[in-house]
């Protein structure tokens, strides 16, 4: 399942070889920072979400039994960090906020960071619809969005997916089309042609 | 719903559950065709296809961002940290580095010092080949030759 560079990898990364964990970082540090900053929406903060992945990797290798590519080991990591981060977020949101308002639609929330999103009004009108989109992705619920971004950004397959979030390949799809439903919505909602 | 592969799909309205297996390629020749035919004749539809498939295409197109280029290094400062100085401890010799201006000191310090040795005086060494004398008779000219009759 793994190669066999990956395997050598692995190794020394349980007999916790500084080599070997630079090698991992350096293969992989991409792919988690744009998956963190997909998610997270905020640089600084995703910058520090991979950090925290990757010190996690360092610690919890032992765990990997090499039933899952180390990739898909790796990105669960990053998915379940990423939820307990934006929860905690939200919290603080909720408590800084007294939480108010509940979102109307299932599939959307209000994201923790979406005060840092520019507004699109002042922008150039063709780039106003991504900027909406960009916008409406951090509106979506964790759940939607993590599947979201998985799928249709790192076009990863149904079945990584599954493996990453530990949910059947039916629930992934189910959640996919309803993210993807509530994003059109939202687009809807604030693009008026 | 007894497969677990496919998406429940009751939530969703017939429109939205086309588009998304359009965009998956789970559309069957035969159901590709009809929703061909029905974007051809219902001008809402193909407006709402549209409109689906210019949103997805900016979800797919968000550009890629890399990590910034101290990333590793500052991965390796936490788990130093966290583990105080267990893993990843600093070496004196690959991560202290001397300012460049010491460096140049010294390779000048360096230079003036072999520079005055090669120039002090050695009394004590003779030479080895001596030096000639332009009055040796070996060197003198030779005498002009007797001019002739």
């Amino acid at each position: 399942m793994n190669t066999r560079r990956e395997r050598k990898m692995i190794r020394g990364l349980k007999a916790r070889d500084e080599d070997a964990f630079t090698e991992c970082v350096l293969t992989y540090q991409h792919k988690v920072f744009n998956i963190c900053l997909r998610i997270m929406g905020d640089r600084e903060e995703a910058e520090d979400l991979a950090q925290e992945v990757f010190v996690a990797v360092f610690k919890y290798i032992d765990s990997f039994r090499g039933e899952s590519k180390f990739s898909t080991w790796l990105y669960r990591i990053t998915i379940n960090r990423a939820q307990n981060r934006l929860q905690y977020l939200a919290r603080r949101s909720h408590h800084l906020h007294g939480g108010i308002d509940e979102p109307e639609h299932a599939a959307l929330s209000e994201s923790p960071l979406s005060a840092a999103i520019p507004r699109p009004d002042g922008q150039a009108i063709g780039n106003e619809l991504e900027t909406i989109v960009q916008e409406g992705l951090l509106q979506l619920s964790e759940d939607f969005r993590l599947i979201l971004v998985l799928r249709d950004i790192e076009n990863l397959s149904y079945k990584e997916i599954s493996e990453i979030v530990e949910l059947n390949e039916g629930t992934v799809k189910s959640r996919l089309f309803r993210a993807r439903v509530a994003l059109k919505e939202y687009v809807d909602s604030r693009y008026i042609t | 719903m007894t497969h677990t592969n496919q998406p429940d799909e009751d939530f969703l309205d017939e429109q939205d559950a086309l588009f998304n297996a359009w965009l998956d390629g789970e559309l069957n020749p035969t159901e590709l065709a009809a929703f061909e035919k029905r974007l051809a004749q219902d001008p809402d539809f193909k407006s709402a296809h549209e409109q689906f498939k210019s949103i997805m295409q900016i979800v797919r197109k968000i550009p890629f961002e890399f990590a910034p280029d101290d990333f590793v290094d500052k991965v390796q400062g936490h788990i130093r940290q966290r583990s105080r100085g267990r893993f990843f401890t600093d070496n004196f010799l690959t991560q202290q580095r001397m300012p460049y201006e010491v460096v140049a000191l010294v390779m000048m310090l360096v230079m003036a010092a072999v520079y005055i040795l090669m120039e002090a005086p050695d009394t004590n060494v003779t030479p080895v080949v001596s030096i000639p004398s332009l009055n040796t008779p070996e060197l003198q000219a030779p005498p002009p030759p007797a001019p002739q009759e």
